[in-house]
């Protein structure tokens, strides 16, 4: 019997038996259009380190230039979103938003106090390598929901597609009723994130929204990164649909 | 970006209506924030799933995947009628007018609500136990090749969660797309199988029991996936 072979990418077809990731390396996370959650997760104790952002820094309302105030009122970031920067412009905990108008590059960035003050949370940053732009804990107020939106940080560089500024969300507390929705040009993907598992995204292009169901504040470690072939190459660093665990 | 509705930037507000990408059913997936609930168990309490019975042509996939060392199952809705788990033969379209409701569908009042939620034409229904430590290999299926890739005429397959497994994930990669997830008791997963690769997992020490649809596109699917200004987690009873 004769069997057309399908017309995406050339997958096997029914009289051929399958390889992965042989037979799909063209398949897998591309950085504009699409999604990334790891089949890796960072697993330690980030007790101590919360409690340690809470006692000693404090979270303050979710700070952007002033080019950006109509997207914070029309979507109620303030009472939604706090923040504690590990990495920030001018190497401060409660500067969050971006220097200007210009390309969000690593070289833009200081570490801040509260970085050093982390043992497991750091460990987690510093994996991600030189990459790293701005770094910060996205908290979630209790019961609060963020609509479905994009963000901004590509339309500095003109969507420049070899440049891409790319976001990686990390949860750090439990996750009981947390959830995340990302829309991207084929798929439409509602999950629940586990703890240490890691997102990365193009936050311009993949639209998303996320719930907090829960009457604790749900705290994830948000990274901007410069390395979009560093984000690609994850899957294939990680081909295994096993979920492997990294100690931090 | 041809497909995709004109950026509106950083200077105008923007809402869901924006954007036109989404749930592709000829590339991607759909993994539902709907959670439909059901007392289920006592049904699900008295099915026996057992090995699938494969059509030759496909007897070399089952034996590289380990199929039914890893899989138990029973069909809801089958070929001819009966619970045994068996395929249409290669080039048969998943026709649903050919299809049948089994015993174990009729016997099951809150399973048979279930199956009943979802309004689009269905020809398999199946009962999917992945038994404990089991690990299904990243691949492929062939539900589409059976028509030669028709876009008029396309076969998804639905995959819903009857429990919270915490230990059970799904990893599915497409063209853009690599996730690995779990779902939550009463999730669903719309997925073409033709062009995403999917790959389960079961580290738990428990069967994690799915219905698995299979059937064709259509308006209510369409329909279903369309997502709103806010993300809610809709729960339904059934």
């Amino acid at each position: 019997m004769e069997v057309m072979t399908s017309p995406v990418r050339n997958m096997p077809n029914s009289k051929q038996l399958q390889n992965y990731p042989d037979d799909a390396q063209e398949f897998g996370y591309q950085p504009e259009w699409g999604l990334y959650t790891s089949s890796f997760v960072f697993r330690g104790d980030f007790t101590n380190d919360l409690k340690l952002l809470q006692d000693k820094y404090g979270y303050k309302p979710l700070q952007v230039t002033q080019q950006f105030d109509n997207q914070v009122t029309d979507r109620n970031l303030g009472t939604i979103i706090s923040s504690v920067a590990f990495r920030s412009s001018d190497g401060t905990v409660h500067t969050h938003r971006h220097p200007g108008d210009i390309d969000e590059t690593p070289e833009l960035f200081q570490y801040t106090p509260a970085y050093y003050d982390m043992t497991t949370i750091r460990n987690i940053i510093d994996w991600f390598g030189d990459s790293v732009c701005r770094c910060r804990i996205f908290r979630q107020e209790p019961g609060k929901d963020l609509p479905m939106h994009y963000d901004f940080d590509n339309e500095r560089n003109s969507f420049d597609n070899q440049n891409q500024t790319l976001r990686a969300l990390i949860q750090l507390t439990p996750n009981t009723e947390n959830w995340m929705r990302f829309k991207s040009k084929t798929s439409d993907i509602t999950l629940r994130p586990a703890a240490g598992q890691a997102i990365v995204f193009n936050a311009d292009w993949v639209w998303h929204g996320t719930v907090n169901y829960t009457d604790k504040p749900r705290d994830c470690l948000m990274l901007i990164l410069k390395d979009q072939d560093f984000v690609m190459n994850l899957g294939k660093r990680f081909p295994s649909h096993k979920i492997e665990f990294i100690e931090v | 970006m041809d497909e995709v509705k004109p950026y509106k930037g950083s200077y105008t507000t923007h809402r869901v209506d924006d954007f036109a990408g989404g749930f592709d059913p000829l590339k991607g997936f759909y993994i539902s924030n709907i959670l439909l609930d059901a007392p289920w168990e006592e049904d699900l309490n008295k099915l026996r799933p057992m090995d699938l019975e494969c059509h030759p042509h496909y007897h070399q996939h089952m034996e590289d995947r380990n199929f039914n060392q890893i899989f138990q199952t029973l069909s809801l809705r089958s070929i001819d009628g009966e619970v045994t788990p068996t395929q249409p033969p290669p080039g048969q379209d998943e026709d649903p007018d050919l299809f049948y409701y089994t015993d174990a569908y009729h016997n099951s009042p809150v399973l048979k609500r279930v199956c009943d939620w979802f309004q689009f034409p269905i020809s398999r229904i199946r009962l999917f136990s992945q038994q404990p430590g089991q690990t299904l290999q990243f691949h492929h299926d062939f539900d589409n090749e059976r028509t030669g890739f028709d876009p008029n005429n396309v076969t998804v397959r639905i995959i819903m969660a009857l429990g919270d497994y915490p230990d059970a994930w799904y990893r599915l990669a497409n063209e853009s797309v690599d996730v690995t997830f779990r779902l939550a008791r009463g999730q669903f997963i719309i997925l073409n199988t033709d062009v995403t690769w999917h790959a389960t997992v079961n580290n738990g020490e428990v069967p994690r029991h799915t219905l698995n649809f299979i059937g064709k596109r259509n308006d209510w699917i369409e329909n279903l996936v369309k997502p709103k200004d806010i993300l809610e987690i809709e729960r339904v009873q059934v």
